[in-house]
Order: structure tokens, then sequence, then C-alpha cells
């Protein structure tokens, strides 16, 4: 496995006794844990790219909790956040789930609803890993096609027959032929409706894309 | 009409007889009267005193008095509010206390070596101390002690207000950063008192720096000579007004919405009455500088 691919807990606290009961208290159950006593420090440190998630104090000196959260997208960081509040602390809380952290937990918090959080924010930085990696390499698959082969794809995607194409593009169906098995091969697609999804990936299939959004919203 | 044959000294001793028993009275007044009547007592007070320097020392006394006495009024005004802020603090050892105590559970629970559970044990031991630490602090607030001399540890008494004070200072975002000498001598004065000074000045340098850029407030020592030792509070704040910052002293002289312009004058009575001197200056930076000097406890070496 790819180092980065670990997860890590950031946590980022000014109250030293805190930051470190929390390590103690992720690392008891195998949780791998880095703290930091200032939100600048988590950000000169974190590495592009390393999987985990973030648990932020909301009131800090220097930088508050939701500056931080602000700022991690100019960074280039997309962990998922878990603000941590005082007792009452609801405006801020919702302050921060506007500013989309994953969830909020108050100070004193029960331990298991804390892992149940950190666990939660993990699995879902794990699947947004995923997700970002399936397109990244369809993106690129799409990128290796020559001009010929995504004039091709584009067509085939909107479901033209092979002679369709020939017509359109003005070449014999036998090229045609040639150029739909490069671009099956090239895409790694295994069946039409693969290509589909992978159109839609890659933005070719705007329409149907969105139609299927539609649908899925009026279920 | 008054007598004009009456002697400054004959009119000034029946006022503050007068005063004396307004104050007994107001003792048996709710709190927020209570309050706004010392207010009212202190400007009487004042304008007494800006009418003629009190010359005798009964008179000084009686000053220094009224100033304890409303010194104390006003730690009991803020008592709900200190409640609050000392509650939050609390949350702080609390919170670890169970992420520590948890933790370990989880540990003992997965076969980890007794040295982890005691290293768990020994952190809870930790802030269960700190926890009792801030409370002994509140009974100290609470607590209404004589005016009282004794050798103090200023460094200490710093660390308690800047501890204090960390809830105010984080909803201000204001960074506060202490820098002592490493061998402070001790200096000689009423520890509730001088905390309430170091209190004072360090929340007036919390406020000021509200909607500046940079938020800092620095707390650090010298010591000029071998009796006094000053202690400064600098921040980074809007700056000490123009004009004569001795302006700062006077009673109701206030640049905060809120505030009653009472705070500075008392510190200043404080300080005084302990053979210091507290000012202001402004800071190179910007800021405002407040500094007091107190005398160095004297003590024999060991």
């Amino acid at each position: 496995m790819n180092p980065k691919d670990e997860p890590i807990v950031f946590v980022v606290d000014d109250d030293p006794a805190m930051r470190d009961s929390l390590k103690w208290l992720l690392e008891s159950v195998g949780l791998r844990t880095t703290t930091y006593g200032r939100a600048q420090d988590f950000l000169d440190d974190y590495r592009p790219g390393q999987a985990g998630c973030l648990l932020l104090d909301v009131r800090m000196p220097g930088m508050s909790g939701l500056h931080v959260q602000q700022k991690l997208p100019e960074h280039g960081i997309h962990l998922p956040v878990i603000i941590i509040t005082g007792h009452g602390d609801v405006p801020m809380a919702v302050a921060a789930m506007k500013y989309g952290a994953v969830d909020f937990i108050e100070k004193p918090f029960n331990d298991q609803l804390l892992l149940d959080c950190v666990q939660h924010a993990l699995q879902h930085d794990r699947s947004q890993r995923q997700e970002h990696n399936r397109r990244r390499e369809v993106v690129e698959r799409f990128e290796s096609l020559t001009r010929r082969e995504r004039e091709v794809m584009e067509l085939v995607v909107q479901g033209l027959s092979n002679k369709a194409i020939a017509d359109a593009l003005t070449v014999s169906r036998k090229t045609v032929e040639v150029h739909r098995a490069k671009v099956m091969d090239k895409m790694q697609a295994e069946s039409l409706s693969d290509l589909i999804q992978m159109a839609m990936v890659v933005g070719i299939l705007r329409e149907f894309a969105d139609a299927e959004a539609e649908a899925e919203t009026t279920e | 009409m008054e007598n004009v044959s009456e002697s400054y000294e004959t009119r000034h001793h029946q006022t503050l007889e007068a005063l004396t028993r307004l104050q007994r009275a107001a003792a048996r007044l709710p709190a927020s009267t209570r309050q706004k009547l010392a207010v009212a007592l202190a400007q009487l007070q004042l304008t007494l005193q800006a009418l003629e320097e009190p010359a005798t020392r009964q008179d000084r006394e009686s000053l220094y008095r009224f100033h304890d006495e409303q010194l104390e009024l006003t730690r009991q005004g803020t008592l709900s509010e200190m409640i609050r802020v000392l509650g939050h603090e609390l949350n702080q050892p609390l919170a670890a206390i169970v992420n520590y105590a948890r933790g370990t559970v989880r540990r003992l629970e997965a076969g980890s070596p007794p040295e982890t559970v005691r290293e768990g044990l020994s952190r809870i031991a930790q802030q269960a101390d700190r926890a009792g630490e801030i409370i002994k602090r509140l009974r100290g607030f609470v607590r209404k002690g004589e005016f009282q001399r004794a050798p103090l540890d200023i460094r200490e008494l710093i660390q308690e207000m800047v501890q204090f004070s960390r809830p105010e200072a984080r909803r201000a975002r204001v960074e506060v950063e202490v820098r002592l000498d490493d061998h402070l001598p001790r200096v000689m004065g009423d520890k509730v008192q001088i905390e309430q000074v170091i209190l004072n000045l360090l929340r007036n340098a919390i406020e000021a720096c509200h909607h500046q850029d940079t938020r800092q407030v620095t707390l650090r020592t010298r010591q000029p000579d071998s009796q006094r030792l000053v202690v400064e509070v600098v921040d980074t704040g809007h700056g000490l007004p123009p004009g004569d910052p001795e302006q700062l002293f006077t009673q109701f002289y206030t640049t905060k919405p809120k505030g009653l312009g009472l705070g500075l004058g008392i510190s200043r009575s404080i300080i005084e009455a302990h053979g210091g001197q507290l000012w202001a200056e402004p800071h190179s930076d910007g800021g405002a500088c407040f500094a007091f000097t107190l005398p160095i406890a004297q003590e024999k070496r060991r």
C-alpha cells in the first residue's frame, strides 16, 4: 500500500492536554495520529494526497478552526473535517457545517461517539479518494485517444450504429470498426454501457449525465 | 448653603464620614444597585480628592480602603462571569481526563503492557491536578482577604492570570505570550490585589487588540535595580488615545463601549498603595505598553 494511503488523523488544538489525550484515545484503537498546536504548522506540514481526516478545535488563538477550514482548499487539502466545539457553541457548529465540515462534536464528548465520527470521516475520505482516482484514470485514458478515436467514441456513446458513424465522418465502415475496437481497448471498456459511464465522467455525455441526475433526484 | 467659616478639614472629615455611612447602607442593597452606587461614590470621592490632595495619612488610608471596598464590589459583580469562564476552563482538563481514561481502558482490553496503563493514569492525575488548580484559583477570587503583604512569586501570579484569561483571549483570537526572566525575585504585595491589577491590564490589552490584524499581547518583566521589579503588558492594539496618557487614569475615562472607566484608576491606586507606580506609554509597534513597578521582597539569603 502507498504510505499516503494509510490514513492519519490530524488533530489541531491549542491545548496541549487536549491534543495529547486525543492522540492517546485515537491510538488506543490503532489510528495513526499526528497533533499540532497551531493550524499553520499543520498547513505547512501536510503532504498533498495524504489520506486521513482533520479534527479541529473551533476556538484557537491565531487562526480559528473555521478560518482554517476555509483555507484548506487553497492549500489543496480535501480532508474531511470534524469540528470540536465547546458546550453550547451551536452557532459555531452551524457555521462549520456550512463550510463543509462532515461533523461536529461537543466537548466533553463520549469517546465512542468521537471514534465513530472519526471512522465515518475516514470512510468518507476513502470513498472520495477512490472516486477521485477512478475519474483521474478515466480522464487519462480518454486523453490517450487520438482525435479521430474521440470523434468515434462521442458518436458511439450517442447510440449511433457503425454505419451511421461512417456516414457522419465520411469514412468506411471498416475504418469505424477499427477505431471503435481501439477505443474500447484504450478505455478498457468491457461493454458499451461501460463506455457510456466513462463518457459521462469525462463530460462528453453531458445531457445523459444531467438526465440521470434528474432521474435520481425525483426518485 | 455651607458655612464658609468651616475649615476644609472639618468638611472633608464630615464627607468621609457620610461616605462611610453610605457604604454601610449600601451593603444591604442588591448587587446591581450596589455597583451603581459604588461608581457614584467613587466619583464623589475623587472630586473630593481633586479639591485638595489628601494631606494626612489617615485620609490616604481611607481612600485606599475605599478603593479596596470598591474592588470587592467589582469582584462580586464579575463573579458570575468568572464562574462561567472557569467552568469553560474546567472543561479542558475534564475532557482530557475522559480521553485518557477511555484510551487506557481500550488499551487494557487490547492487552497492552502495564506500563501503558501507568502512563495513562499518570496523565489523568496530571489533568486532575490542573482542574484542582483552577478551583483553587476560584477560591482565591471569592475569598475576601485582608490587605496583606507577603513575598509573592510574580511569575506564578502572571501565569495564573494568563491562564485565567485564556478563554477570553481565545474568543478574541489574541495570542498571549509570557516572557519572564528565569530568576525573578519575589515581590511584596497582596496576592489578590496584584492579581486584579494584572488581570485588568491583561483584559484591557486583549480588548484593545479587537479589530486589529495582529493580535498579540506580551507580558514581560525587567529589573531596573535591586529595589524594584517592572511588569509590562504590551499589546498590538489600537494604541493610546491622543493626548495626555494620564487621562487614562482618571475615573470614568474610557474608550470602551461598555467600560466604566474605573479599572485603570483602581489599578493605579493599588500599585501606589504598594509603593509602586503604574503608567502607560505608546509602544513602538503602534500598540500600547502598560507598566507597573512593585518593590522586591528583601529576603534573607539562605
